[in-house]
Parts: structure tokens; sequence; C-alpha cells
């Protein structure tokens, strides 16, 4: 999850009024952000990722300011008249259609501002923008640029420019080649023949996004005036995300202004900051919450939230959302909203009306049974993951592989398939406790997972027990007499067929067998194997289907 | 006194014995005086078992030394090397082998005995074991003779030997006695000692440091007060009592030795649940004193029921490769027909809900992709599909998968505490209250929420537990929103959890490292009391 500094004298200041940092830490959790380090001076805390508007202080201060009563109901962000005009060039039309743009004029950016700027774009492009493919930011130093600007795709090496972290000046090609954040991003751009480009009147670039902003218009701290690009392929993010920043950036003291950005057949004025609204029945909010609240009690509390609320009618309330909250689909975001401004530490608790008697499921009562026999029979009880891979499964095992599912991209190597058997893990296991004293008798009773084409899933899970002996004096003798013992207790009468496999060693392996039909297999474990498990001490094992065994059980009753 | 007298009580018949050697010798000796010692101690006794069964332990000095090293153990004698070197005689590689087949010469005039007192060298080569050491000894010992008959060599007979030489006498000694002092041998002996050192790995000649063995202060008052009671009576004590005591009835002439009680034994280790089971089992039993019914579902999952029916978009992050295992197979799954249409509006617009949806192209090809299910929330929205009709109280505790690297806090597979409650009336009240009591069922009473986030629930909520002295963030909750209830004909809210089993586990086991629960360390689950997860709960 994202996280974002608070540095408490900002926020003290924005919301203005002294807080300690546990207060704030308290207040901050209390509006659903988690605190992840408090110091005297500084808050890091995170925010989830259906509040964008979180990935600024000054998203964060709006909120609290609602809570503390400093400030409620929609907050106001004045726009100035558009005096810079942005040209859409037909040409992006097939690479990135979409561009909506805003000034700030009249900052004061530290360069800690600064800082936090450029991790609030960050943020952005990650959470909005899908890591810059749906949504990329630029932020530029107007004061050295000319409008108006125009936003087309050229040539890959139709001109030239310093890019930022360069001194020379590069062709499009060439970024996307050899600069280090050209070749990062150069996959968003791979398929496409022309490259989008934001130019001024004169001819600079101000940027080709989604890549990288020219070295001419880069930000430091004693910027004032702020031209903000945001171009895309999804108007939608591309309006959230303009709002986001321009709300953020008005808050910190700059002044909006809007700006003409002109494609062929329409023209707008952006950043759209357009309200929503939305209506909301109050008992929609009582049933839900379990309350009963007033229809001004919701609005104060929505206010807190910084809506606006007004009674429509009996029981209805129509909402105004902001702009900067994109997270509001539905009245029952709305329900949340209130839920977090009574505070959830202050609801009491109350249980569910309907009466239900409780119950486990067979495979449950199946799998305590035989774990209370495994364990009468003196095996220790083991727990593996299904994740693992061909070589445990099968080299290791001296068998050839089976049909299995195998997984796609695993972050960890080891993990390349769901397992097919038990027995593996178990000789893993106890390679691993050699240091330890022996007999050593184990056993686990979990799924495998194997490939059904019948299944809508086309795969099914299947309970299996697998039980390993590994002591010196380990014998097929010793595992037959536990095996028979089992099966016995379970009401089956098995049968041990002599089969040939690989795993075993010949003529001490056997099938075991309900009424004609293979349930599992038993055997000492061949030298081999052993060796491949780097195990040198005797172990004999068996692995049943339980399920399997179980039905003919069921069958006979 | 009463310690005392339990230690004597304590001690083996053999300690008893070299107490009482050492009391009559009344001189620190070395282990063989002491043997020699405690057979005549033995020889001399009145008793009714046979005295063999402990003259062949007593004259051993290896026995002795290690009756020596459990007196030592009890303060009752101390051992001190002595300046002087003794040399010490045992029975080589070849001696061993000798004492038990016989001597190759004695063997050979056996032979020649058995044929009439000769035979031919042929025979004789192919009858006896090492037939030219035989030869030559018998020879030198002048038993036999060679005669030539028609070009063939014949051994014969000339003086019988006894019936046991000295040599053999010796080596008989040693192989009951393993080791005797040299000074000790009578000197007809010693010669023949002289004698077979020349023979290959007969007899081994050690020079030793002599060890002493005298009586502490402690174990002198103890060996005068031995010294009083009947021999037999301390012989007729014994340790292991036996099927064949019992029914012969001997056991009435006999004394059980008592045992040291307080001494160290092997360990043994009970076979027993995992440890992560047994919570999974109480867990199990919480929810059903709660009302809860078991459910379970696939792992390997359509992207359908594990993100499409939960409202999580096709472009979220979570469903990204990088988070998600997806399954490597070309045939996709198949998706349920009924729900399609009505998931992908709601995707797309919102449908019927009143929301505004997530405003995409849904792709029904996406939805049929196969996943290592990341949460078993997919199974909780399938059974609320198929059975719709409330009241519905159900749980899982199961197997989960994150595409994540594991470190000591991350796993790719664990466990997810899944439930739901989906009733008339419903709420979000009643929702931070089941949890709360689910928690305290556990022993967890101090439970706290904060809000949060899931795209399927609304309003939503993060529940920590206080445990081992901190706040704990254990899971999550809320109430399905419309978007994902509506296109399955659910129409009461739907309350719904997922909570951490492995992170639980940790703070109850106080585990560290989060893969403990799958490393199956024999030293971790031996050591592991059954008890822990219910003495936390406070049920024991």
């Amino acid at each position: 999850m994202p996280v974002v500094n608070i540095r408490l004298e900002k926020l003290s200041k924005l919301i203005g009024k002294e807080l300690t940092a546990e207060e704030a830490a308290q207040h901050l959790a209390a509006a659903g952000l988690g605190i992840e380090e408090t110091t005297e001076n500084e808050i890091k805390v995170e925010y989830n990722p259906n509040r964008p508007d979180y990935s600024s202080i000054h998203g964060i201060a709006r909120t609290l300011k609602g809570i503390l009563g400093k400030q409620r109901g929609l907050p106001r962000f004045k726009l100035r008249n558009p005096k810079i005009i942005v040209n859409v060039d037909p040409s992006v039309q097939g690479v990135r259609p979409y561009i909506v743009c805003g000034v700030v004029r009249n900052l004061s950016l530290t360069e800690e501002d600064l800082e936090e700027l450029i991790a609030m774009q960050e943020d952005l492009h990650w959470i909005l923008g899908r890591n810059r493919k749906k949504v990329a930011i630029g932020l530029h130093n107007l004061d050295v640029l000319t409008p108006p600007f125009v936003y087309r795709a050229v040539k890959p090496e139709e001109l030239q420019f310093i890019p930022l972290k360069s001194s020379t000046k590069m062709t499009p090609k060439q970024i996307l080649e050899e600069h280090e954040i050209g070749r990062k991003y150069a996959h968003l751009l791979e398929s496409y023949d022309r490259y989008p480009m934001i130019l001024d009147a004169r001819g600079n670039v101000l940027s080709m996004p989604p890549i990288i902003n020219a070295s001419l218009t880069e930000l430091t701290s004693g910027v004032r005036n702020i031209f903000i690009d945001v171009t895309g392929t999804d108007w939608e993010k591309i309006n959230q995300t303009l709002n986001i920043l321009m709300t953020s950036m008005i808050d910190s003291g700059g002044s909006g202004e809007a700006v003409i950005v002109r494609y062929q057949r329409k023209r707008y004025l952006t950043p759209l900051m357009k309200n929503e609204y939305l209506t909301l029945k109050s008992s929609l909010v009582n049933e839900l919450l379990g309350l009963n609240l007033s229809d001004k009690a919701i609005i104060d509390l929505l206010r807190m939230m910084r809506f606006d609320a007004t009674p429509s009618r009996k029981g209805m309330l129509k909402i105004t959302v902001p702009p900067y909250r994109t997270d509001i689909m539905h009245p029952v975001d709305l329900v949340e909203e209130v839920a977090i401004a009574y505070g959830y530490s202050r609801m009491e608790l109350e249980l569910p009306k309907a009466r239900i008697f409780g119950s486990v499921r067979r495979t449950t009562i199946i799998q305590e049974i035989i774990r209370e026999i495994m364990i009468g029979l003196g095996f220790t009880e083991v727990l593996n993951i299904l994740l693992t891979n061909e070589d445990e499964q099968y080299r290791m095992m001296n068998v050839n592989e089976h049909p299995h599912i195998r997984v796609l991209n695993p972050a960890t190597r080891e993990y390349t398939m769901m397992r097919t058997w038990l027995i593996p893990s178990l000789l893993r296991n106890l390679a691993d406790n050699q240091q330890h004293l022996y007999p050593q008798r184990l056993f686990e009773i979990g799924d495998v997972i194997v490939p059904d084409p019948t299944q809508p899933e086309k795969a099914r899970r299947r309970l299996s027990l697998a039980a390993v002996s590994c002591h010196a004096d380990a014998s097929f003798s010793e595992m037959k007499g536990i095996a028979e013992e089992l099966f016995r207790l379970l009401g089956l009468n098995i049968i041990f067929t002599p089969t040939a496999h690989t795993s075993f060693i010949d003529g001490r392996v056997a099938e075991l067998c309900v009424r004609d039909s293979p349930i599992g297999i038993m055997g000492e474990v061949s030298p081999s194997v052993l060796e491949s498990f780097d195990l040198p001490m005797p172990t004999t094992a068996f692995e049943v289907d339980v399920e399997q065994a179980l039905q003919y059980r069921l069958e006979k009753d | 006194m009463a310690t005392q007298c339990n230690q004597q009580l304590s001690l083996h018949w053999l300690e008893k014995l070299v107490l009482l050697a050492l009391n009559e010798l009344n001189r620190p000796a070395i282990y063989e005086e002491l043997a020699q010692k405690a057979v005549e101690l033995v020889n001399r006794a009145q008793t009714a078992l046979s005295r063999e069964s402990f003259t062949t332990t007593a004259r051993k000095p290896s026995a002795i030394a290690k009756a020596c090293g459990w007196l030592q153990q009890k303060q009752l004698i101390e051992q001190y090397e002595h300046g002087e070197t003794t040399r010490i005689i045992s029975l080589g590689r070849e001696g061993l082998r000798y004492a038990s087949e016989g001597l190759p010469e004695r063997r050979l005039v056996n032979f020649l005995i058995e044929r009439g007192g000769e035979a031919t060298v042929d025979e004789v080569s192919s009858a006896v074991n090492d037939y030219t050491i035989a030869l030559n000894w018998a020879k030198r010992n002048g038993w036999i003779a060679f005669d030539k008959k028609n070009s063939e060599t014949y051994v014969r007979i000339v003086s019988e030997p006894p019936s046991m030489t000295v040599a053999e006498e010796l080596l008989q000694r040693l192989m009951l006695e393993d080791t005797i002092p040299m000074d000790s041998l009578p000197e007809e002996m010693k010669n023949i000692v002289e004698q077979m050192i020349t023979r290959q790995d007969v007899i081994r000649i050690v020079e030793k440091r002599e060890r002493r063995v005298g009586l502490t202060s402690k174990g002198k008052e103890l060996a005068s007060q031995l010294a009083a009671v009947k021999l037999e009576d301390i012989l007729s004590e014994i340790t292991q009592l036996t099927p064949e005591i019992l029914k012969t009835g001997k056991w009435r002439h006999l004394t059980l030795s008592k045992y040291d009680i307080t001494a160290a034994v092997p360990p043994v280790f009970a076979a027993k649940r995992h440890p992560l089971v047994e919570l999974i089992r109480l867990v199990k039993q919480v929810y059903v004193e709660m009302g809860f019914e078991e459910i379970q579902g696939p792992i390997v999952e359509l992207a359908f029921w594990n993100f499409d029916a939960l409202f999580q978009p096709q472009d979220h992050p979570a469903r990204e490769m990088q988070d998600t295992f997806y399954v490597d197979l070309e045939e996709k799954g198949e998706i349920p027909r009924e729900y399609v249409d009505e998931v992908k509006k709601v995707h797309e617009n919102g449908g019927r809900t009143g929301s505004k949806g997530w405003r995409y192209n849904w792709s029904e090809d996406e939805a049929r992709r196969l996943v290592l299910r990341t949460h078993t929330t997919a199974t909780t929205i399938r059974h609320l599909a198929e059975v719709k009709k409330p009241p519905i109280k159900v749980f899982s505790v199961d197997r989960i998968y994150r595409n994540e690297k594991v470190d000591w806090k991350h796993l790719a597979e664990f466990h997810q505490i899944e439930g739901i409650v989906m009733e008339k009336g419903a709420n979000f009240r009643q929702l931070m209250g089941i949890i709360k009591e689910f928690y305290s069922r556990l022993g967890l009473r101090e439970v706290r929420f904060r809000p949060s986030y899931f795209p399927y629930t609304e309003p939503s909520a993060e529940v920590e537990v206080f445990l081992g002295g901190k706040w704990l963030e254990l899971g999550g909750m809320g109430v399905f929103r419309p978007e994902t209830t509506a296109p399955f004909g659910v129409k009461y809210p739907v309350l719904a959890w997922g909570l951490g089993l492995e992170r639980l586990a940790m703070a109850i086991y106080g585990v560290e490292d989060i893969r403990t629960f799958s490393r199956n360390d024999l030293a971790w689950l031996r050591r592991t009391s059954p008890l822990t997860p219910y003495r936390v709960a406070g049920r024991i």
C-alpha cells in the first residue's frame, strides 16, 4: 500500500491547530489511515489506493479539518480564467489520445514541498496511472515557456531535446534506447511509430509523455508558476488525476488557473473540477450501520467528511461529492463516510440475530479421525505447502512427470507447480531433520491438486494421506503392520499387490488395493531416491487416496 | 543418616563388590586387583544363585572400571594415576579367534587323532586352517614328526599334548578377564607370554600408567557398613525383574534394588498434531460454538469467482501476475453462464444497483482465467450464489495464495479464517460484534476496528487485536457491496471477513518467523505443547 510522509508542523499549519504526534496519529487512524511510524516531527502513514487524494498532505489535512470541526462541507477551489491554450493535434489519436492541463501560479515551494510533490506524482502514476500506462503527469516551470502549446506525435528522429537526467540533446528514439528512464518505460510506446510530444510556441519540448520531461522545464525550489500536463488513454482517469493535483496545489497556497485544451472538434476548460451528485436514503445508512441517525445527524457527519448534504425530501438527502473523491460509486460509499465520521470506536457492538447451529464438514471429521489413528500409531504430523516444483515431485523421486497444475511467473523460484503427491515433501522433511533423534515417523494428511478437465476449474482437490518411517531398522514389514492397522480401524480390507515403482526398492513395493482397486502405494524408498534427498537413513513410506479408499467403505455400509 | 542409607541401597551389586574388595584390601588398588578380589569374595559367599552369573562380570577389569566410574560420581571412591607403569596384556585379533576356535596346533593334533595319529601334509593343508602355523608350532612343541613314505610327506603324533597347555590357559583367562597385569601372572605364564608375543597379533602388551582406586572417607564408612551385611544378601539383590523370575517364584528370595529415580533418562517424544492444525481445530470449534457451518471450495479457482464476482475490476493491481498465481494451462475455465451478463453489467455501468460501475469493457476471457485463489472469499461468494436464501452463517479455514517472495514475514501460501453472516437486518455493528466475540473466544479480548478498503465491501474495516504487548493487524472485514451481491440474487446484507491464521499463530506460539509453520523442524514440533492455544484462549 502507498505511504505518505506527514510533517507535523505543516499539518498543524494547514489545519490551523497545534497537534502533538500522538493526537495526530489518533485522528489519522480514525480517518482510515494506517500509522506506519511516528517520530516527534513526522508521521509515516499508509493509505488505501481508493483514496488517491491522500497521496498528499493537503488531501489528508482536508479530511482532518472536517473531523476536527475546523472546516466542514464541500471545500471550494477557485480557478482563474484561462490564459493558456493547448492545441491537440490529431496525430496523437492512435498513440495517447487525451491530454488535460492546468496552471498554478504564485507558489512558494521549499525543497521539502517539492519532494512531497514529486512523491505525490509517483503515487498517482501508480494508483490511477497503472504505472504511467493510463495516466502520465508532467509538472513544468511555466516561466521558461512560451504558450500556446501543442500536443502532437512526432517521428522517432524528427527532433532533439535535452531530457531530464541528461546533459546532451537526444532524439525520442535515442531516449527510448539509451536513457535510463527511457528504457524503463519504453514498453509503453513499443508498438507505435510515432511518439507523443508537448511543445511550446517556439518549438521547445516540455515533455515526451509518458516517458520523460525536458530538462528545460525542471522544477527547482524557487519556482513560482507551474504548468501541469496530464496525458493518457483513459479520459476519466486523467481528469481525476488533474483534479487531485490541482486541488492539492491550490490548498498549498497557489492560485489555480484553467487551461483551454482544444481538440479537433471540441474544446475543454480544464481542470474540469466537476462536482458529482448522489441521492442517499437515510434508511440505507441506518440499516447498514445498525444506527438510528436523524437526517440532520447524517448531514452533519457527511459535512465533516467534506461533502455537501441537503435534505431533498423526507428521508432523502442530496449529496454533493467534491471532484477529488474518485472513490464514490454508490450510496453505500457514503454510508461508510458516515460511519467513519461517527467513529467506529463509538459504535456499540451487537451480535446477529439468526439462530443456526454449527457444524464441520465431512472432510474435517475424516481428517481428524485419521489424525487420531496416525498419532496413536506413533506418527508426528507435519504440514507442508501445496506449492512445489517438478524437481522434487518427480526427478528426485526417480519417476516420470504426471499431469499437474503449473503456475506462471512465480516470484519464488522453487514454486512452479501444485503437488500431486505428499511423499516427496515428507522425504524433504526427513532430510531437513537429520540432526534430531531417530526413529522419525511423520505423516501428513492434506490436499493434492490433480488436473480434471471435467471441472469448470480444470482441476480438483484430492485428499491424500502419506506416512514415512525413518530409522536404522525401517522396513517394509514395520510399515505393512502400520498400514494394516490403519485400514482395519477404517473398516477397509486392504490387499498388498506386488507392483513396480521406481521410487521404491524393486520387490519391496506394493500397491495397496481395496476390492481390486488401487488406492495407494507402499514400499521401502530406493537408495537412489534417498541419495537425491541427501538422506542416508533407511525409510519406508506409504501414500493413499483417502476419498477413494473411504468410498469403498461407504459402499460396503 | 537417611540419605546415606538411600545411597547405599541405590548401589549396583558390582559397586558394592568393589567397595567390599577395597575394604578387604585395605589399600588403593588397580582394576585388575579389584577384579581378582571381587571374584574371590563371590566364591567365598553362600548363595542360592549361581556364582558364575556374578563372576563372569566381576572378573572383567573393564566392568570394574565402569563400576568405579559410577562410584566416583557418587564420591565414594577416588581414582588417581600412579607414577609407575604396568604392563597390561590383552588378546589381539588372532588371539581372539584362537581363543574361540582353538590354537592352530591344537586343531592339528585333534585332526591327527581323528585320523588315527597320522595324515599326509596335503590332507592337513586342506583340513586345518592356518596349517603352516599349526605345523610349525606343533613341531616346536615336540608333538609331531614328519615321515616320507612313497614320495608323500606324512605328519605323525609323537607325543600327545596335555589337555590344556599353559598357553591355552592364558587365552582362556584373557577371554574372560579382558586384561591382565603382567606382574600378577605366575612365572610359568609370564614365559609363555614372552613366547606368544612372537606370534602374529595373538597377544598385545600395553604399558599403562596405573590407575589406582581408593576409598574416600564417605566410601570407607559405607564399605565397613556393607562388610557387616552377609554377601549373599547383597548378591541376592537384582535390578531387573524378568518374566522368568516371576514365573519360577525366585522373586521371593530376591530383593529388587532401588533406583536413583532422580537420574536423567533418554528423551521420549509424543506424536501429535502439527501446532497449526491444533490451532485450526480450535478455530473451527469456536466457529461451531458460534453457530457457523463449514464450507469448502476449489483452490484452483476461476478468476470469475476470485475477482469478478467480488467486483474487482479487471485492471486491478491485485490481479496482476506479480501478485497472483495464474495457472499455466492452455485451456481456460468455464464460467457460470447464468451470472455472466449481470456481472458484466455491474462492472461496466453498475447494472441495476445504482452504482456507477468501473466504466470499462469487461472481458469474459479474463474472467475465465484460472488462478490459485487469493482469498477464501471466492468460496464464500460461490456459496452465496448457490444458496441465496437467508439466513446463512458459514465459515472456512483454508489455504490461499499470493505470488510473493517468501521471507520471515511473508508466505506465498497460507491460511485464511473466512466467515460470513447473511440475514435480514444484518449490519455493520453486528459485524464488529461477531469479530469481537470470535477473538474473545480465542482469549483475545482487546479488539479494535479502523476504516479500511476492499473493492467488494462497504463499509470496510481492519481488525486489530492486542496480543503480546502490541496491536496486531489480523484481517479485513466489511459488508458486501450491492455490486457484489445483486448479480447473484442475494437480497440481504452480507457481513464478511477474512482473517489471517498464521499471524495469529505466530502471536499465540511466540514464533518470530512465519516460515516456522511449514518448515516442520522436529525440534520445534516436539517442543511445542498442544496446550498453548487452549491456554491463551483461557479454556484450560
